[in-house]
């Protein structure tokens, strides 16, 4: 148990800490903000507006632009 | 199965779904009891590890680290003490080994000084015992000519009276016939090979 | 899941109302079998945690030594290497407080004495999750500033139009999305796993005393789940605990993660 400086992690290290585990948990967390940021709204909207079909679309609308947020920040923008 | 127990226990009690608010209410929805007590116990435990727990496990891991550290420190200064020791043993060893062989030089030297001195000496000695002996024997030598010379005059006079006569009977006459046939003699000799031996019984005799 | 027997009583699936379990009063404050099992088990945390590190060795000795495996699991496995060796120190204790609390916590609802998970009660890991909650909040504000913690949520060098959408997301996933997920996860997983053995208890229970003829015999394999389910939920404790602690890392570690 020693806290000097970590040389190459093994396979087990890269897959638990390193930027990759973040990033993965980030995607998802963006997922379902996604869902909310969209969702919320048009459940209330759908409501007030008694129209069934507000809901779905705004969460197909949400995933879309989660996707593609998620996209265009990973993305390796060459250099 | 306590809960099973239990859960059926609260069944009967509540009479299967007659309760208030909480009974029904959605499980997702928080207690707020049970929050309270949640965020409580968090809190004491919290303040108990950061306090007491993970400072004594930190001080027994530095310890231990330090312990670790220091049983390297030592076997590094018992490596060095081992080789400077080492070292010392060296020099030592070329120390001896130099002196060794300065004194087997020496002793070499020494050696041949008297090998020389005891060979002059000697040769000395042969020498000497060699000029003594060449002086005895010119002296001998000379001895056995001085004795020839009378006894081959003698001899000589003896003979030529009697072919002769007694016309050399003359004393004075005689001795210088005999002295100048002598010389006459020396001289055909020292001409010869007689003559090597003359010269060296001549230098060793002064 | 319904099981449809012709007998006079009716089989209830368990459901929510099962977990509502008041033992003193009622109501929002009524103290319920889940606050008593909380408080016994943080108050038995607290007595052997401060036992066995009362003398510790340079040396372990057999306690010792599984302390410190658990130790070295919160310190060294996840907290130095998600949050990083420069930074992991200070959140030790956060970490191992989650830890043992939600594993212990969440064995309880296999040992028999107890067999009701404190976390399928959703207050419990609702203020665990608001410490990690305000801890990562709080740390993150502390080292840039609020003006700092709120630019740092967008990444530079991306495409302008995707600059607000990005900001948005990102805010609510830090306000809302984190600290919802790390409830419900722990939450959920205790809850389902509950349910499920309830249903394997209940159900043999029922067709032992209420079923007829070779439905009695059915007993024996939903009895047999049920043995086996509480093995699983053994695995399932720690697992959760871990991916508790695990993710409380992941998001302190993302105050110090400015150079990628």
């Amino acid at each position: 148990m020693t806290d000097g400086p970590e040389g190459p992690s093994p396979v087990h290290h890269q897959m638990v800490a390193g930027a990759h585990l973040r990033e993965g948990w980030d995607a998802l967390g963006t997922l379902l903000s996604a869902m909310l940021v969209f969702g919320l709204p048009a459940w209330w909207l759908s409501e007030t507006l008694d129209q069934v079909w507000v809901l779905p679309v705004a969460l197909v609308l949400g995933m879309a632009t989660a996707i593609a947020t998620i996209w265009v920040r990973y993305a390796d923008r060459g250099p | 199965m306590g809960a099973i127990d239990n859960t059926a226990g609260v069944l009967a009690v509540e009479g299967g779904g007659g309760g208030g608010f909480w009974e029904d209410a959605y499980p997702v929805i928080p207690h707020p009891g049970e929050l309270i007590v949640g965020i409580i116990s968090f809190a004491i435990l919290y303040v108990l590890y950061k306090r007491v727990v993970v400072p004594r496990l930190e001080t027994m891991l530095a310890e231990r680290q330090r312990t670790i550290e220091g049983g390297i420190e030592r076997a590094e200064a018992m490596q060095a003490e081992a080789k400077a020791a080492l070292e010392q043993y060296r020099a030592q060893l070329a120390d001896a080994r130099n002196e060794a062989a300065q004194i087997r030089d020496q002793a070499r030297a020494e050696g041949q000084q008297i090998l020389e001195e005891l060979r002059t000496q000697a040769q000395a000695e042969s020498a000497r015992i060699v000029a003594r002996g060449e002086e005895q024997l010119a002296t001998a030598r000379q001895q056995v000519v001085n004795e020839l010379r009378g006894q081959i005059g003698t001899l000589a006079v003896q003979l030529a009276g009697q072919v002769v006569g007694e016309s050399l009977a003359d004393d004075a006459r005689r001795s210088g016939t005999v002295d100048r046939f002598l010389d006459e003699l020396d001289g055909m000799t020292a001409a010869g090979d007689g003559a090597g031996g003359a010269t060296r019984v001549g230098g060793s005799s002064r | 899941m319904t099981i449809v027997v012709s007998a006079a009583e009716e089989f209830v699936p368990p459901s929510a109302p099962d977990f509502w379990q008041p033992l003193v009063g009622d109501g929002a404050f009524a103290i319920t079998r889940t606050m008593v099992v909380m408080v016994l088990v943080t108050i038995g945390l607290a007595v052997v945690m401060m036992l066995a590190t009362r003398r510790l060795g340079v040396v372990p000795g057999r306690g010792q030594f599984r302390l410190e495996g658990v130790y070295g699991l919160v310190r060294n496995s996840v907290g130095r290497d998600v949050i990083g060796s420069a930074h992991f120190k200070p959140y030790i204790p956060l970490l191992l407080t989650l830890f043992t609390l939600i594993l212990v916590n969440n064995l309880m609802g296999i040992v028999p004495p107890v067999q009701f998970p404190t976390m399928s009660r959703i207050g419990f890991p609702l203020a665990l999750a608001l410490g990690v909650y305000v801890v990562y909040l709080v740390a993150g504000v502390r080292r840039r500033g609020l003006v700092g913690f709120l630019k740092n949520l967008v990444p530079g060098g991306l495409p302008f139009w995707v600059v607000p959408v990005v900001f948005v997301l990102e805010l609510v996933t830090f306000l809302v999305t984190r600290p919802v997920t790390l409830t419900l996860r722990l939450f959920g997983n205790m809850f389902a796993g509950h349910i499920l053995l309830l249903l394997f208890a209940l159900g043999g229970e029922y067709l032992l005393l209420s079923g007829e003829g070779l439905l009695k015999l059915v007993a024996i394999p939903a009895f047999l789940m049920f043995f086996l389910f509480s093995a699983f939920e053994i695995l399932i404790a720690f697992l959760q605990a871990y991916v508790f602690i695990l993710l409380a890392s992941v998001y302190i570690a993302e105050v110090y993660a400015d150079e990628h």
